[in-house]
């Protein structure tokens, strides 16, 4: 039976507690075989990107990657498991067997092959995921429709990541470069899924360490975190190591209340993370208006990359995400501090705490923007599985599965329930920020007011 | 086995496996289909056109095309064949299957008005006789060029002091009349025609004798080429000289130079019908009208410059 523990945060459900869960997490072939089936998709999705058909509805690279893979991440995965995809992700793992010269085995003892180079201090943050994201962000319209390009970029994340590997030590990529990593580790916050220790007094008495060191049953955490801390989902992995590694027993994998790691004063507050949640719902926000709102110049220059018309949308684009955004919150907050008189604390403290608020709003922002898209073109996905280079294909007997939109009659309806309800929960969390200050619902309202009106934007390009 | 080389066996699989089954598939597939297949890319003539823009085949060698069109609908067809046209849509895969058994250099162009630069998109596609040689084109030289009509130095106006006539005249009421108009040469005007007819017929009044050249015409075309005349006039000309011939197309607003207006009755009088095939076949140099020689056959061509006289005349 799953064990139920109240905690600060809220109850938690144990489910390593579970005998047959216990057994899945600590034995590593189940884990390995996922992830291994993703790799098989992630090889077919480069090859078919570079070799099959340049049509983006007919090549399993587009249809999969961002049809499929992106509705069960961003609708599935990260609201609900939080980094489980991180655990399971192909990108990481040819470099991670060249660091432990082995696939599945464990070699205790035995050092990483790698030069085991430090990350830079300067950039142990999310500051360099932010600017991949960005980076990446300005060309997705080309990225998103042409399986070429697609198929470069996933090569691309590949390689860096094997690169970083043999350079610097453990997962430096994941924790630091990987974009997709960088906004899963935000979100994650919200899951209902968490990895704990179940005492952290039994840490700080533990002398060896062996989730840091690793052990005959498993390596040192990957993440270069220490669990006996572990506060937050952002950076974790959930890969399982700790729970193999750990002699004591101490390490679980819990539910919890939702959102419990947004709430005021869990674990550290950080400007690169507030960024991160401002870039996230303003992307959102651009993807909707230039991909679904009426603008055809917009998206017109949008796809035509390295023209004139691109370079003004790009400019605009990290103007918006880097400026105009952040400073409408910040003059939200700065208001919000005379109306409640709480000057106790500096502004940039409070603008990065209230921007904490963004994370469900954020996340429900780009749910509500994939359905505009996922159930209108998930049916591309039947064709490909008989026909996944578009050569005419028809392995299975579905290549001739007709395109057909899934409830688009539901999705303004759908989109309406999730940004409210992203907004109820922003807004919540906005008064429990506020709440820990003096007075002060007061200080609260505009930045409430701030995610009211954003929401209306998205409701206006949505419902428009 | 261990279970590292399990791990091993089921990573070759991937790496190896996978691909070597995906294109030794592909390849065992279409070589036992005796089917090349070609992909071709349609995309809007500034940015890009037709890609490849050339293409080479060999006489008679079945070939698939596999189109498709990365930003607006486009059409795909070969001139002077029988292939085509077949639309190419946004987001959709179009194949064609066909094989050319006549050596020769042959054009392939959109048939969709894509945008105004839309006449540019055009390739060219290479059909190699068995001896890997390419003949050059057996196409007879346009009428203009024997008759030595110069297109492009004010030709198209009535001859001496012709008055053009103030309403299209009607081949009906022509036919009524019962005149005998001398015979029609495709050197002759209608202007020409009618200055006969005045010396044959000084009683008759001008609106009668227009009435006979309108009919004189007719009798020359024949309905069926009319129709196709109009298809291609539909599919390829309305954009610019407007549904009417008046010249107003919706593209016509954007080209270096007015389109002729072919309801203007004292150019179209004036003009031959060589020197309306000679336009309609070698294009208008500078003009922004494209050159058609390329694609129409000759019957085509004929068919579309009765269709043009006719802006001229009423039934």
């Amino acid at each position: 039976m799953a064990r139920a523990v109240v905690e600060r945060g809220g109850r938690r459900i144990e489910l390593t507690h579970l005998l047959w869960f216990r057994r899945a997490i600590r034995g590593r072939w189940i884990q390995w075989l996922v992830a291994i089936f993703m790799l098989a998709g992630f090889v077919l999705a480069i090859l078919a990107g570079l070799f099959g058909t340049p049509v983006g509805s007919r090549n399993f690279g587009v249809i999969f990657v961002w049809i499929v893979w992106w509705a069960a991440l961003i609708a599935l995965l990260v609201p609900v498991t939080g980094r489980l995809w991180c655990s399971v992700c192909p990108l990481p793992l040819p470099g991670e067997w060249l660091q432990r010269r082995a696939l599945i085995r464990v070699r205790p003892g035995r050092r990483l092959h790698t030069l085991g180079l430090k990350w830079p201090r300067t950039l142990r943050n999310i500051w360099l995921q932010n600017g991949v994201f960005l980076g990446v962000a300005l060309f997705s319209a080309v990225i998103l429709t042409h399986p070429r390009v697609t198929a470069l970029v996933m090569g691309g994340y590949a390689l860096a990541a094997i690169l970083l590997s043999l350079l610097f030590e453990r997962r430096v990529f994941c924790r630091f470069v990987c974009p997709v990593g960088g906004f899963i580790g935000l979100y994650s916050m919200v899951a209902p899924l968490e990895l704990r220790v179940k005492n952290p007094a039994v840490c700080r008495a533990h002398k060896t360490k062996d989730c840091c060191t690793g052990n005959e049953n498993g390596y040192g955490c990957p993440w270069m975190l220490y669990p006996g801390k572990l506060e937050r989902n952002t950076y974790c992995g959930l890969c399982g190591e700790c729970v193999r590694t750990c002699p004591l027993d101490n390490v679980a994998i819990n539910l919890r209340t939702p959102g419990a790691d947004l709430a005021p004063r869990v674990g550290e507050r950080r400007l690169d993370e507030a960024y991160k949640g401002l870039i996230m719902l303003t992307s959102a926000l651009l993807y909707s208006a230039v991909f679904l709102g009426p603008w055809a110049g917009v998206k017109e220059a949008a796809y035509n990359v390295f023209t004139l018309p691109w370079l003004g949308y790009a400019i605009g684009f990290l103007v918006a995400n880097l400026l105009v955004v952040p400073g409408l919150l910040l003059g939200a907050v700065a208001l919000g501090r005379r109306l409640g008189r709480t000057g106790d604390q500096p502004l940039r403290q409070s603008f990065v705490e209230y921007a904490y608020a963004l994370v469900p709003l954020g996340l429900a922002a780009w749910v509500a923007f994939s359905l505009s898209f996922v159930l209108i073109n998930l049916s591309y996905a039947w064709p490909l599985l008989s026909d996944p280079f578009g050569w005419g294909w028809d392995l299975f007997g579905t290549a001739t599965m007709p395109w057909t939109p899934y409830f688009s009659g539901l999705v303004p309806t759908l989109q309406v329930a999730v940004l409210l309800a992203g907004l109820v929960v922003a807004v919540n969390v906005v008064f429990k920020i506020g709440s820990t200050h003096a007075a002060r619902v007061r200080a609260a309202l505009p930045v409430a007011g701030f995610c009211s009106l954003v929401t209306g934007g998205f409701l206006w390009l949505y419902l428009g | 086995m261990n279970g590292e080389r399990v791990a091993f066996v089921i990573l070759c699989l991937i790496f190896v496996g996978l691909p070597a089954a995906a294109f030794g598939y592909q390849h065992a597939r279409t070589a036992g289909a005796g089917v090349r297949v070609v992909d071709l890319e349609a995309r809007l003539p500034g940015v890009g056109g037709w890609e490849p823009e050339v293409l080479r085949l060999k006489a008679g060698e079945p070939v698939r095309l596999r189109i498709h069109s990365p930003d607006v609908l486009h059409s795909f067809a070969i001139g002077r064949t029988e292939v085509g046209p077949v639309d190419v849509v946004p987001g959709q895969l179009t194949e064609i299957e066909f094989s050319i058994d006549e050596p020769g250099t042959y054009t392939f162009y959109c048939t969709r008005w894509c945008s105004t630069d839309h006449w540019r998109m055009r390739g060219t596609l290479e059909v190699v006789a068995a001896d890997g040689s390419i003949p050059l084109s057996s196409m007879e030289p346009a009428p203009y060029i024997s008759l030595g009509i110069e297109l492009d130095e004010g030709r198209g106006q009535p001859e001496g002091q012709v008055p053009a006539p103030a309403l299209a005249p009607s081949a009906a009421r022509g036919a009524e009349l019962a005149l005998s108009p001398p015979p029609i040469s495709i050197a002759d005007t209608p202007a020409g025609i009618f200055q006969q007819l005045r010396v044959s017929y000084p009683g008759r009044s001008d609106g009668d004798l227009w009435a006979v050249v309108a009919h004189a015409w007719q009798q020359k075309a024949r309905a069926s080429e009319l129709v196709l005349g109009e298809n291609l006039y539909s599919r390829d000309c309305a954009a610019c000289h407007g549904l009417d011939g008046r010249g107003d197309g919706i593209m016509a607003r954007d080209l270096p130079e007015e389109p002729r207006d072919w309801t203007d009755a004292e150019r179209l009088m004036g003009a031959s019908d060589a020197l309306l095939h000679g336009k309609i076949v070698r294009g208008g140099m500078g003009t922004g009208m494209p050159g058609w020689g390329d694609i129409y056959t000759d019957a085509e061509a004929w068919a579309l410059t009765d269709f043009v006289r006719f802006f001229g005349f009423r039934p």
